[in-house]
């Protein structure tokens, strides 16, 4: 009996400790760069070829102030035949956070508007696509799979 | 020939290098980003994406998916400075410019006839000449679909081939410079080169917005 209990003491500490190995090695893995964030949404779901789009474009096109941002990293689709994009931006500290997140779903709801005249099947992927927040950053994705890329972002997103 | 800015606006034909007469500007080495620093390019969801791939870095761009010629003044934008929705003329006049080249025609061929969209471009450009008598413009004709996407939408091929024909008349009406990117993509039986084709059939890859990019460079005129 009492060997018992000392090799159930022992395979628990064995599972903590593995689970704190596990939990180590996917804080460590866990992406830490915009470019890092958006790498792994766009290896979650098939989206189409991206090409990366400069401050001017994140500025005049989704109104966010790259001045505002500590780093940005902004994907289109590089024909732009379909609405499918990844922006990832981290704010910097004292500025106002709303002001960026307010900017990115009113972009998501204008090309609403732009696709439901041209591409009324692009349409979904702007509905089911949010802005999503955890801490200073901020992703939008207009995803061909939005559920998928919710999961690669993993907890902590809301 | 029109020379004079005054004659040129009575007739409705654009200002144009009296040296280089529309409607082809000669080929020559490709033109730095210099040139391009008072260039507006005005254009559908194509040129956007030559705008997003930064392919004219000093150059500014008025874009809007899905627009055409008759959806200048209805296709509505943000202006930034004041937050007010305006159309595509209002935001010409946001930027300085002396040139102005147009990608425009695509999203109403594929469903208006060719006659059609080309009143339609006529009617933008004489509003554009009168509002704009010191600019040189350059229109550059709209690719055509691939064969799937022709086939997929039972679209009709010559519509592309007769506005083509029609633009370029326009081009010398007007005295326009006559950039011709449906020739430049086009496969010899007018479709777009399927290796230049996104997989929606109608926009580019990125080779095929090179192309372009390549055929604006070598083909400026100096404003004198």
């Amino acid at each position: 009996m009492k060997n018992g209990k000392l090799l159930l003491m022992a395979l628990l500490l064995v599972c903590l400790l593995c689970g704190c190995a596990a939990e180590k090695k996917a804080e460590e893995a866990a992406p830490k760069t915009c470019a890092e964030w958006a790498d792994a949404i766009a290896a979650s779901a098939g989206f189409q070829e991206l090409a990366d789009a400069n401050a001017k474009y994140l500025e005049k096109h989704l109104m966010v102030e790259a001045d505002s941002l500590e780093d940005f990293c902004l994907r289109m689709d590089n024909t732009r035949a379909t609405p499918e994009m990844i922006c990832v931006v981290k704010v910097k500290a004292g500025v106002n956070q709303a002001e960026a997140k307010k900017a990115l779903e009113d972009y998501r709801k204008e090309q609403i508007t732009v696709y439901r005249d041209y591409q009324p099947d692009q349409v979904v992927k702007l509905e089911n696509a949010r802005v999503m927040e955890n801490g200073a950053y901020l992703v939008l994705s207009v995803s061909p799979d939005a559920d998928k890329t919710a999961a690669a972002l993993g907890a902590g997103w809301k | 020939m029109c020379l004079a800015v005054s004659a040129c606006a009575e007739e409705s034909a654009a200002w144009f290098n009296p040296q280089v007469p529309p409607p082809f500007p000669p080929e020559h080495e490709p033109t730095g980003d210099e040139y391009f620093e008072d260039v507006l390019f005005l254009g559908d969801s194509i040129m956007e994406n030559i705008e997003m791939l930064d392919l004219f870095p000093t150059a500014n761009f008025v874009t809007l998916i899905g627009m055409s010629p008759i959806s200048m003044d209805k296709k509505l934008f943000i202006r930034k400075k004041d937050d007010r929705w305006v159309t595509a003329y209002d935001m010409i006049n946001e930027y300085p410019h002396k040139k102005i080249f147009i990608l425009l025609g695509s999203n109403a061929l594929d469903h208006k006839s060719y006659k059609g969209t080309l009143n339609d471009y006529q009617v933008m450009m004489d509003r554009m000449i009168q509002e704009y008598p010191d600019t040189i413009f350059y229109v550059l004709c709209p690719t055509s679909p691939n064969r799937a996407r022709v086939r997929k939408d039972r679209l009709d091929i010559q519509r592309y081939w007769k506005f083509r024909e029609g633009l370029l008349e326009l081009a010398e009406e007007k005295q326009l410079y006559f950039l011709d990117a449906f020739t430049l993509l086009a496969d010899k039986d007018g479709y777009l080169r399927e290796d230049l084709a996104a997989p929606d059939g109608f926009h580019l890859k990125l080779e095929g917005s090179k192309l372009i990019e390549e055929m604006v460079r070598t083909h400026t005129v100096a404003v004198e």
